[in-house]
């Protein structure tokens, strides 16, 4: 009957099993198609930017991504990306979107299939596949249909290369796996297809969203670039400060203009007509009322762009009447499309009235690798961040201050010097070690005050006194929070809050100085990173379906001229240069042969053109890696020689710092040059790292010491305070010995590379030693499978010594999980199984020491502990019967090998430790008396 | 011989460390540990791994073997690392697969359970380390009920110094002789480098010398 039941209820969960999944294959053809899927063109971009919009499932699909697949014919969508999303909680919003601007690669080396493989669980017919495969033919193909860019390391990009020679030009060709990742941007004008597909928690996949074609097209900027500018009438010079419009990455020109108030509105209504035109229609009649400023190309993006017109220089006239007058920036795409914007504002001020550059230094950046500059802004800046009453009679105030240091000053003192708001004295306190806080007592009779106005002055090293810099800061009590706050802070007159340093950089290989290291004028530091260039962004210019490569024209940027002319731009190839530079050669001496014959009548154009052909070609002559170049024997050598005056000018930077209030109020410096007038910063790895000058003193003071205590101990024998946990091993094996039950040694959670880990392998083998001479099972459990070897050598070597190899069993030194409470967990269980008698654990503990004592404790075994990990310390303390604190954990070998050198390393210890003593008696007597040189000498870290 | 060769290895080894820890230069921070060590250590780092599950395995098969105590249990050992390794590697390891059901679903669960024992534990170590059987002891329960009581909002009511004297207790003796340990900590660490650096520590090659 029994049996009856247990069939009969079998088939019913069968039954039901087959139901409950037939319903949800069922199901899954039908639900789950995304629905309200659109793609379409970005507005105002540049014609590669594509919108995707739907409609999420909801949280009954138990969605985890969604999958977006792009392609350039409806036949085959490749997979692009996808977008995660909780399982649990659905999507909130209505719908989801994706900005398709081709930053997604479209192949990475490290992902991306070896060949073209259909996505999962879809039908033979189905047009979606995985990503893009590593395959050229396929890459190739789709060459037409988008701008490719390769990102590649540049020993490939230089050296690795097959020279491919086209009817009109040299390229460089590259097999696909050489390089690191391949992007494919969207191009104006060329249909894309796209859809998307859900995928659930059980990896399946939902029916694919209707394919959508779009065509993406190149649109006018939008009207909303921010635009500040300001005249300056003694200068006769105007200032102008703006930020381009969003999608705004393919302007090509910028142009300001100075129109009359009169015409605003006009220009206004002008703009409000030309949004509701297409893109390709543009009118701008107020041109004609106003007053051209300036014309600028867009070399780079920027964040912020500045520009400065000298009217004077400019020849332009401006109108008398100048504060009836506004500006407005105008700006054209690379497709000509246009769009202006009305000046934010527009100041007439003077030069006393612009912000004022501080005295900045640029310096290699100390004990790095080479690879850093360090921009001083300025002297520090010392400011209070907050100040609160420590009585309740409000007579005592504590300082919370911090300082916007940098490399170049080192500082001695601070002063504070307070005041009320009335200006009554409130007392000066000096500063003489920095710890960020000071302590304030008021005057009597200064009760309860509410505002307080602090003058912060500096003393840097090097200085005879205080600095005459000053820093202001007016700070009010607020009741709700019982706290000062932190106001403006004023420093030399300035309110550093409301300005912002933004620093223009250059390397020796680019013609222009960029900016765009935006920050707070309170900032006083600019690390600028500048690693060796490693790898290179290029674009793809086609397939070469022969060779199955990738074709590029890459140039290396040798150098550029400072003084106009096109600087030393190479090809990789040495036929391709010297052809280059032949056609240079005649060019200059065709230019010169015209301008010969023509005399006096020759065009300008013809003269410019010959200028700069001339000054061109002077600068590549005289160049000496163009020279050294020259006389290379071999392309290889010839292009070395390029390659390493690239490297090294590609580190070479120049600089130049602008202070601006953000609204064109602003103040550009000339390039910085050092005191020997160097134009050029080339950061210095360093060899020596000198913050660790005394780490480097006391490890060798310990050196002599060692070398002192083993003369010492060769002579005498010296003393060892007993280490009660060390004494009680021999015991402790005994023990097991005479219960018959094992040893288990835990050498904990530290990895090979931690010298905890080693010193516990050390005491393994001393314990080893004990247990073969006992003749007692040592269990030897690891959670780190570098340690386990080396634990089985020491082990094997130890019963090796202790004449009894054949007691050695390497199946008791084993690994269990690199995983913390699995591990733990493993370790408990031996513990109760083999009910071990002696537990050692040494070595570095975290949240499981405690478990393991415990387990240990409870099952009766005798534990000896060590470990450095402080935090573990008291658990040890209270669940073990022996611990080794802090250092007795490393003195623990040579106590227990009695080896005459190992113990001499403990008496070097010892007259370490004594030093260290001195030393800090000295440090605090030294400070106490305010000479901090002592204690500033030693690093924090 | 035997021990010259690995006893010169390891010196030689020791001290480009204390290069590598001295000098920020790129040669040996970039080109000797960026572009030669960690690969390499990355490298290495799998058969390492296959030696841990060989050893592993290894230890539970000679179990099964002997029939050593509990060797059933070892069973469960060859079933989980089957089951999971081929969940991994046929059904792949992402969100929704078997691999990691089995990993949100039993071992997320389990490692919690073990470490909420660490709670049973700890309350059984504190009545241990608590028991006023000194006057040791009874500094660290005074000490230690100061400081808990700070913690909670009850301690303010008792008294409003409560905080400050417990603030000073982390701050002042506590932090003295953590500092005390780690100082010593440090010097050993440093002390035991420089024994296997110098060749006076040379138990690792064996022999008794």
């Amino acid at each position: 009957m029994k049996k009856a039941y247990m069939i009969m209820g079998a088939l019913l969960l069968s039954v039901m099993i087959l139901v409950s999944v037939s319903s949800d294959t069922g199901n899954a053809s039908a639900a789950g198609k995304i629905a309200g899927f659109s793609a379409y063109d970005m507005p105002n971009d540049d014609g590669a930017g594509v919108i995707l919009k739907w409609t999420p499932l909801d949280k009954t699909h138990r969605v985890i991504q969604y999958n977006i697949y792009r392609g350039a014919n409806p036949d085959s969508l490749f997979f692009l990306t996808s977008i995660e999303v909780d399982p649990k909680m659905g999507v909130m919003s209505p719908n989801l979107y994706y900005y398709d601007r081709g930053d997604q690669p479209l192949i990475e080396f490290e992902s991306a299939p070896t060949k073209l493989k259909k996505e999962k669980k879809q039908a033979a017919n189905s047009p979606f596949y995985q990503r893009v495969p590593q395959a050229g033919n396929v890459v190739g193909s789709l060459m037409s249909s988008y701008n490719m860019l390769g990102v590649i390391k540049n020993n490939q990009l230089f050296n690795r290369s097959k020279m491919i020679k086209l009817a009109d030009q040299t390229l460089a060709g590259y097999k696909l796996y050489q390089f690191d990742t391949v992007y494919a941007l969207p191009k104006a004008g060329t249909p894309y297809y796209y859809s998307v597909i859900a995928v659930n928690e059980k990896g399946n996949f939902l029916p694919a969203a209707d394919i959508q074609k779009v065509i993406p097209v190149d649109n006018r900027p939008e009207p909303t670039a921010v635009f500040y500018s300001s005249y300056i009438k003694d200068k006769n010079q105007f200032n102008f400060e703006w930020t381009a419009p969003p999608s705004g990455s393919d302007i090509a020109m910028w142009m300001g203009w100075l129109l009359p108030k009169s015409q605003v509105e006009s220009f206004k209504q002008e703009e409000a007509a030309n949004a509701q035109l297409p893109d390709s229609v543009y009118t701008a009649s107020w041109q004609s009322s106003a007053l051209p400023l300036f014309q600028l190309p867009q070399y780079y993006v920027a964040p912020v762009y500045y520009h400065t017109v000298d009217c004077a220089a400019e020849g332009i006239t401006l109108p008398a009447d100048l504060e009836n007058y506004t500006t407005v920036l105008s700006y054209m795409d690379s497709s000509q499309y246009q769009a202006a914007a009305l000046g934010r504002s527009f100041r007439l001020a003077t030069s006393a009235e612009l912000p004022r550059l501080p005295k900045y230094k640029v310096e290699d950046k100390d004990n790095d690798k080479g690879d850093n500059l360090v921009i001083a802004l300025g002297k520090p800046v010392p400011y209070v961040s907050q100040a609160f009453y420590l009585n309740a009679k409000k007579t005592k105030l504590r300082l919370n201050y911090d300082i916007a240091k940098n490399e170049a000053y080192k500082i001695k003192k601070i002063r504070f010097h307070l005041k009320d708001g009335s200006g009554k004295e409130l007392g000066t306190v000096t500063e003489h070690f920095v710890d960020h806080i000071i302590n304030c007592n008021l005057p009597k009779d200064a009760v309860d005050t509410k505002d307080i106005k602090i003058e912060i002055s500096l003393w840097v090293q090097g200085e005879p006194d205080f600095s005459t810099d000053l820093t202001r800061q007016h700070i009010v009590y607020d009741k709700k929070n019982k706290r000062f706050a932190g106001d403006q802070i004023e420093h030399n007159g300035q309110v550093l809050n409301e300005l912002f340093f933004d620093i223009y950089s250059k390397s020796a290989t680019s013609p222009m100085y960029m900016q765009g290291l935006r920050s707070s004028a309170i900032v006083r530091t600019y690390d600028h990173s500048i690693p060796l260039p490693e790898t290179s962004f290029q674009t793809i210019q086609g397939y070469d379906k022969a060779t199955d490569r990738f074709t590029m024209n890459p140039v290396i940027s040798v150098a550029a001229d400072d003084n106009g002319s096109s600087g030393l731009n190479v090809p990789i190839y040495r036929e391709a240069w010297n052809k280059q530079l032949k056609d240079l050669r005649d060019e200059v001496s065709a230019l010169e042969k015209k301008a010969a014959e023509l005399g006096a009548q020759t065009p300008e154009e013809t003269t410019q053109a010959l200028a700069q052909a001339k000054a061109d070609l002077a600068f590549i002559e005289s160049h000496p890696a163009f020279k050294a170049a020259q006389a290379a024997k071999s392309e290889k050598e010839w292009r070395k020689i390029m390659v390493r005056e690239y490297l090294k000018n590609s580190q070479n930077y120049s600089y130049r710092l602008l202070v601006t209030d953000g609204k064109a109020m602003l103040t550009l410096s000339e390039p910085y040059k050092n005191k020997d007038g160097k134009l050029y910063m080339h950061p210095r790895a360093e060899w020596f790292d000198s913050s660790k000058k005394i780490t480097l003193l006391a490890s060798i003071l310990l050196m002599v010491l060692v070398v002192y205590a083993i003369i010492i101990t060769r002579k005498r024998e010296v003393y060892i305070r007993p280490i009660a946990g060390l004494e009680e091993i021999d015991n402790a094996v005994g023990r097991a010995t005479e219960m018959g039950r094992p040893v288990m040694f835990v050498p904990g959670w530290g990895s090979l590379g931690e010298v905890c880990t080693i010193a516990s392998m050390m005491i393994l083998n001393q314990i080893a030693k004990k247990t073969a001479e006992f003749d007692i099972r040592l269990i030897n459990p690891h959670c780190d499978y570098f340690v386990m070897p080396v634990a089985q050598e020491m082990v094997q070597s130890a019963y090796s010594e202790a004449g009894r190899p054949d007691a050695y069993d390497q199946s008791d030194i084993f690994f269990i999980s690199d995983n913390q409470f699995p591990f733990c967990a493993g370790v408990n269980g031996i513990t109760i199984r083999e009910r071990v008698a002696t537990v050692f654990y040494m070595g570095y503990f975290n949240a499981e020491a405690l478990l393991l004592t415990e387990t240990g404790n409870q099952a009766g075994a005798i534990q000896i502990a060590a470990t450095d990990a402080v935090t573990q310390v008291p658990f040890f303390i209270t669940t073990c019967d022996y611990t080794l604190i802090g250092e007795e954990f490393y003195a623990a070998s040579a106590y227990l090998s009695k080896n005459h050198e190992l113990v001499s390393m403990l008496k070097a210890q010892d007259y370490f430790k004594l030093v260290i003593v001195i030393v800090v008696i000295i440090g605090a007597l030294l400070s106490t008396f305010h000479m901090n040189g002592f204690i500033n000498a030693f690093p924090i870290e | 011989m035997k021990k010259t060769i690995p006893l010169l290895i390891v010196i030689v080894g020791g001290i480009i460390w204390v290069l590598w820890a001295f000098s920020p230069h790129y040669l040996l921070q970039e080109v000797f540990y960026n572009k030669f060590y960690l690969p390499w250590s990355y490298a290495s780092a799998p058969f390492a791994m296959l030696l841990g599950v060989m050893s592993l395995s290894m230890m539970h098969s000679n179990k099964i073997k002997r029939r050593a105590p509990k060797w059933q249990y070892s069973y469960f050992f060859f079933a989980g690392f089957i089951i999971t390794a081929l969940a991994g590697f046929i059904g792949g390891t992402q969100k929704g697969g078997v691999f990691m059901w089995m990993f949100e679903n039993m071992q997320m669960p389990m490692s919690a359970t073990m470490f909420s024992l660490l709670a049973f534990y700890m309350a059984s170590a504190a009545y241990k380390a608590f028991r006023a059987r000194s006057p040791e002891a009874t500094v660290l329960l005074v000490a230690a009920i100061v400081v808990m009581l700070a913690q909670v909002p009850l301690g303010m009511k008792i008294s409003k110094h409560l905080p400050t004297i417990s603030q000073w207790i982390l701050d002042v003796p506590n932090l003295a002789s953590k500092r005390g340990i780690m100082l010593g900590v440090g010097l050993g660490s440093v002390a035991t480098s420089l024994k296997i650096l110098l060749g006076i520590e040379r138990s690792y090659l064996g022999g008794g010398d």
